[in-house]
């Protein structure tokens, strides 16, 4: 059946079946059978043929060519030999459109044989790879196998080695301590699962904490950089029990990590401390007996020399030498100045324990009581002074008067470096110090039972640097004029000489603690107590000295004594008052060597104003036969600066015969 | 073809067929070839008809698996003559060589036992090799193809060719076209136009 064209419905399903057909059909030569035959049953083709190669143009008939490209450089023609063109000529545009699908064929042909190959291709190498991978998974478990057998060595190397060790993979993280290491710190991987934890559990205090972090982290990153061991640090490690331990940190560096080692130092640290601190008592210890000799040598020489001075004084002070008015004053001025000396040099003499103590027994609480008695009013009233008295054996041999001096030595620095006020902290325990002990004390100890006396203070501290000399004489912080520096030498001498030893620790800014070691009786003697027993009184007393601690330690003393007290600073002065009130002063208290007119003859003129008055001369400079000159001459008693409130309370219970 | 024969599905196309249809199906690919045999069985034991497949690559387990998975059960289906499958070269070429007539009356008869045992028809897929066009015999293979669509004619019984286009020429290909009323192209059963009726082919052909 055929249209007005002249196109045939058969025909053409026939081009367009083979359309569908040659997509199935599976090479160049396939399909060109397959169209040819199919395209020699169009009308007016009397054949069909095809060529994969040129080849020369048949001219003795019609020839409908196409060229086709069914490869990269290939051509296919197609001849269709005609017997009627004009038959064939309507069914050209669908032929045209058959041989375009043809080339679009071969193109997918060309395509897929392409992927075939690379299929091909990759299917080998997959398979080449996959036998590659199976030989590198033997090999891999082989390496692996032997890796594990490697790791465990290490583990069990790292397991039983002495030294603490831990693993800390890049990212932080903790991933192996070995026995010594929780036995070291008693971390376990749950307590520091990470580096950041270790550092905050280790190192508790937050500026040492980023001190160490630095530091570490910087050893790490020279590590890293130079291809070294991680350098040698040391760390103060806080352990899980809160005790702090000395530790060395290194490490090196892993593949994906590092691993860290702990060398534990703190024992060696402790004994190398311990020894420099045996050392430096040693030679602190040297050096004070340096000093103790030369100073008590000079102050022996010097204090003969005194001797001959106030002698020559005294000889120049006689009626017979019938010295006009000016003279005398000049040669009183020597006197004084001589005995103030006198009471240097015996200070001096007391550092270098050329001193004859007077060797008795006394009560350390009493001690306390009394320089306390004395020093409550006087010390800066911001001062809280706490006294906690543990010692059960209280009794010692010694002089009284030196160890309260010595104490009030003491506790007159510590209220010096209270200021602004703050905490004083006494105590007294009993301590039994071994052979060991003191073997390995500076000072000349025997072993035994020992009162130990604690004073604290949370003043501003003294230097590192001052702490080795504040015994030695002359040694003074304080500014010209406010401190002879015999103080504390004083105290030293002191403590020495009464077979004891004295410590002393201090922080800047934090305090002041003083430790007095002083030998103890077997038991107390109890008639201490009673020998101490302090009095009471009533009546009016002038007390004249030229100190000021002691005219208010003193009146202090007579007004718990139940005294009433008028003070003056010199003999003049007390002279002068007396004058005016002797009818009202039942005694008066005073210094021997004052300045402006002295004890003794402030003493003469107050007995040609009221034979009866009552005085008492009290003296740091004592020579026996001026003493007695004294009392010869109607003194009521002399008493030794510086005096125990119970010394003092005896003497005037006796002489108001109270 | 009896005017009063049904509509068929025969599984690899949407729309239903008469039965008695010729059908040639060029396949290029593995899969193509299978899929088309399973589902054309398959569909055959759904509409009640006979089916026979002859295939040299197809197997018993191959069949079994995909009924298997569509619940039907090959072995009790082969026990009631509901299917079989033979090897191609065992039918078609059982002397090693091909005789058409044999297979004309082969194909007669499995309709006619069809149809006494109670089945609503018979179908049959072969897959041709390219064996029969070196035996003897095998040059009237045209010519066999011709009597099937004349045989289903009286005996309806349904037929797919099954034509390997890797291992048959262009040519054999376009000639097979021409005896081969429909095709089954791109998803659809279409009208041959390649065809030429039996009667014709064969006054010009033999």
């Amino acid at each position: 059946m055929r249209d007005e064209k002249g196109l045939d419905a058969k025909t053409i399903g026939q081009i367009t079946l083979m359309q569908s057909i040659i997509v199935q059909l599976p090479n160049v030569t396939t399909i060109l059978e397959f169209v040819c035959s199919g395209l020699k049953d169009i009308p007016g083709v009397k054949d069909v043929t095809f060529t994969l190669n040129l080849r020369e143009d048949n001219k003795n008939i019609d020839v409908y060519r196409k060229v086709i490209k069914y490869n990269e450089t290939q051509y296919a023609i197609v001849d269709l030999l005609l017997i009627n063109k004009n038959q064939v000529k309507p069914y050209l545009p669908y032929i045209d459109n058959l041989y375009t699908i043809l080339g679009v064929v071969f193109d997918q042909k060309k395509q897929k044989k392409i992927n075939v190959e690379l299929l091909t291709t990759l299917e080998s190498k997959v398979e080449e790879r996959t036998m590659e991978l199976a030989q590198e998974i033997i090999e891999k478990k082989n390496a692996e196998k032997s890796l594990k057998s490697s790791e465990q060595k290490y583990k069990t190397l790292i397991k039983s080695t002495p030294l603490p060790l831990c693993v800390v993979d890049s990212t932080g993280n903790i991933m192996y301590l070995n026995d010594r290491f929780l036995k070291t710190f008693g971390y376990t991987l749950q307590d520091v699962p990470t580096l950041k934890e270790w550092w905050i559990q280790a190192y508790p205090d937050d500026e040492y904490r980023s001190w160490v972090i630095k530091t570490w982290n910087d050893a790490v990153k020279k590590s890293t950089i130079e291809n070294i061991d991680i350098e040698s640090v040391e760390y103060n490690v806080t352990c899980k029990t809160g005790e702090e331990r000395i530790i060395i940190i290194s490490g090196i560096i892993l593949d994906d990590g590092f691993l860290a080692t702990f060398i534990d130092i703190t024992e060696r640290k402790k004994a190398e401390i311990a020894l420099k601190v045996s050392e430096e008592k040693f030679y602190q210890s040297q050096k004070m007996d340096a000093i103790g000799q030369l100073a008590g040598g000079v102050a022996h020489d010097f204090n003969n020399m005194i001797g001959g001075i106030m002698s020559a004084a005294e000889i120049l002070k006689s009626p017979k030498r019938a010295l006009n008015q000016e003279n005398l004053k000049f040669v009183e001025l020597i006197i004084t100045s001589s005995k103030r000396a006198a009471e240097l040099t015996s200070k001096l003499l007391q550092f270098g324990r050329k001193k004859t103590i007077v060797s008795t027994t006394t009560d350390m609480n009493m001690i306390l009581d009394d320089a306390l008695l004395i020093l409550n009013r006087t010390i800066n009233k911001n001062i809280n002074i706490t006294v906690v008295k543990q010692a059960t054996i209280t009794s010692i041999p010694g002089d009284p008067a030196d160890l309260q001096s010595a104490i009030m030595n003491i506790i007159i620095n510590s209220s010096h470096a209270m200021i602004n006020g703050g905490e004083l902290e006494i105590s007294t325990k009993d301590i039994f110090l071994d052979n060991e002990y003191c073997k390995r004390n500076s000072f000349n100890i025997s072993a035994g039972n020992f009162i130990k006396t604690t004073i604290k203070d949370d003043g501003i501290g003294i230097k590192k640097e001052h702490l080795t000399s504040i015994f030695e004489p002359f040694f003074t912080t304080k500014i010209n004029g406010e401190g002879t520096g015999l103080g504390l030498a004083a105290t030293y001498g002191t403590i020495v000489n009464h077979k004891g030893a004295i410590e002393v620790e201090s922080q800047m800014d934090v305090g002041t603690t003083f430790h007095i070691y002083l030998p103890c009786l077997k038991q107390d003697n109890p008639s201490i107590k009673k020998q101490d027993k302090k009095y009471r009184g009533s009546g009016h007393v002038l007390l004249i000295d030229d100190e000021l601690v002691i005219r208010i330690t003193a009146k202090h003393i007579l007004e718990e004594m139940g005294f009433k007290v008028t003070v003056a600073e010199d003999g003049l002065e007390g002279l002068s008052i007396f004058k005016h009130e002797n009818h009202n002063i039942d005694l008066v208290l005073m210094d021997m060597i004052m300045p402006n007119m002295g004890g003794k003859e402030a003493f003469e003129k107050m007995k040609h104003i009221s034979d009866t008055c009552k005085v008492i001369i009290a003296s740091g400079f004592s020579k026996d036969g001026e003493l007695n000159e004294l009392l010869e001459s109607g003194v009521s008693g002399v008493i030794s600066k510086p005096y125990r409130i119970s010394e003092l309370s005896k003497l005037l219970h006796r002489v108001l015969g109270e | 073809m009896n005017k009063n024969s049904r509509m068929i599905s025969i599984g690899l196309v949407d729309e239903e067929v008469q039965e008695g249809t010729h059908m040639c199906l060029v396949f290029d690919t593995e899969k193509e070839r299978i899929d088309s045999l399973l589902k054309y069985l398959l569909s055959g034991l759904s509409e009640n008809d006979r089916c026979a497949a002859f295939s040299e690559k197809t197997t018993e387990d191959d069949i079994r698996t995909f009924l298997d998975n569509n619940h039907i059960s090959y072995d009790e289906n082969k026990e009631q003559n509901r299917i079989t499958l033979s090897g191609t070269n065992d039918v078609y070429f059982p002397e090693n060589c091909f005789e058409p007539e044999r297979m004309l009356n082969l194909l007669t008869n499995y309709y006619i036992e069809a149809k006494d045992l109670g089945f609503n028809g018979a179908r049959v897929i072969g897959e041709m090799e390219p064996l029969i066009e070196t035996l003897p015999g095998g040059e009237r293979l045209l010519e066999y193809e011709c009597k099937v669509s004349l045989l289903a004619r009286e005996y309806p019984i349904t037929a797919i060719c099954q034509y390997d286009a890797n291992r048959f020429s262009g040519g054999t290909i376009m000639n097979i076209l021409k005896v081969h009323p429909k095709m089954i192209v791109n998803g659809s059963v279409v009208l041959n136009p390649f065809f030429i009726e039996p009667e014709e082919f064969l006054a010009n052909n033999l």
